[in-house]
């Protein structure tokens, strides 16, 4: 794995003169996720799996919304807080964008199970062979997003952190990219 | 022990929740809308709402799962199934992946079995809720029937 010393040299040594510090930090940060996560992806789908997955998602996502949508407070008998547009939005955006940037590299991820958490949070969780992540979105914009993460027999890959949701995509992207 | 006319129970420790007792949760079937595997867990079904102070479950010393069915707002196997853990494995794995969970007799007046999982909060949720489903499965016979 490259360092970020190592990183740093490569990337200084061909410098244009007028590069600011933000697009030197930037350099730097891509040259060192770009070696830590091996990007030596293998060709596991076509073109055309990739037409087929997208199409299936837009009819499975169809299918999980109308579930979710008819979700109004109290859907668990227990008091659970119902589903707005809101959070519905943000999720499917999020999933679209991760799911489709995979599949577009080649990077075979099946479609997760979208549930319904009684304080209105919503899970989004895959359980498949070679890893296991469990992502829950909260309602609230200003709460952090809470996910973990295990490649079953690879301790070292285990993934459990609290985020803001804009940072969600790029975090679960590459630590799927890394443990793929 | 009872007091007071049957109503107020005494919370019992740790050490008398036996590795072969088992812990009751009943589960409606809405969280189960998206979900097609009935043989696994899914985690949504250990979320609780923030006025909680932990996840209810019925202890097997002094419930069976048709006890916590027929304490559900609508004791039905249409409409809810019954999950058990075992008390051994969740022990294990609250051991073995260093979980801040605790097992916590909770009774109430009209529950004496009434038992809480507590330490699940925003910031380890993810992962405490993954392994309870992992150790979690349908009482036998109770599994939704929907």
């Amino acid at each position: 794995m490259t360092t970020i010393k190592e990183a740093l040299i490569s990337i200084l040594k061909d410098l244009p003169d007028d590069i600011t510090l933000n697009e030197i930090l930037k350099l730097i940060r891509d040259k060192w996720q770009l070696s830590k996560s091996k990007r030596k992806v293998d060709k596991k789908i076509n073109d055309k799996t990739v037409i087929s997955l997208k199409s299936k998602f837009k009819s499975e996502i169809e299918k999980v919304h109308k579930g979710i949508a008819r979700l109004k407070d109290n859907w668990d008998s227990k008091g659970s807080k119902g589903f707005d547009n809101e959070i519905w939005n943000k999720v499917s955006k999020l999933l679209r964008e991760i799911l489709f940037y995979l599949w577009e590299n080649m990077i075979e991820v099946p479609i997760p199970a979208i549930l319904p958490c009684s304080d209105g949070s919503i899970d989004i969780n895959w359980e498949t062979e070679k890893f296991e992540l469990l992502v829950n979105i909260p309602p609230d914009n200003q709460e952090l997003v809470n996910i973990y993460g295990e490649k079953p027999g690879h301790k070292e890959d285990e993934i459990e952190v609290r985020i803001k949701f804009d940072l969600v995509k790029p975090v679960i992207i590459e630590w799927l990219r890394i443990i793929m | 022990m009872v007091k007071n006319n049957n109503v107020e129970w005494e919370k019992e420790p740790l050490e008398n929740f036996l590795d072969e007792h088992v812990l009751y949760r009943g589960i409606h079937k809405n969280y189960l809308i998206n979900w097609s595997d009935f043989n696994k867990i899914p985690p949504n079904v250990f979320s609780y709402k923030k006025d909680e102070k932990g996840i209810s479950t019925d202890w097997s010393k002094y419930a069976t799962p048709q006890f916590t069915l027929s304490h559900l707002r609508n004791p039905d196997l249409k409409d809810n199934g019954i999950l058990e853990i075992n008390v051994g494995n969740l022990k294990e794995t609250i051991k073995g992946y260093n979980l801040p969970l605790i097992i916590e007799h909770n009774p109430l007046k009209l529950n004496r079995a009434h038992t809480l999982i507590i330490g699940i909060n925003t910031k380890n949720k993810a992962k405490n809720r993954r392994h309870l489903s992992k150790i979690s499965k349908w009482a036998k016979g109770f599994d939704p029937k929907f």
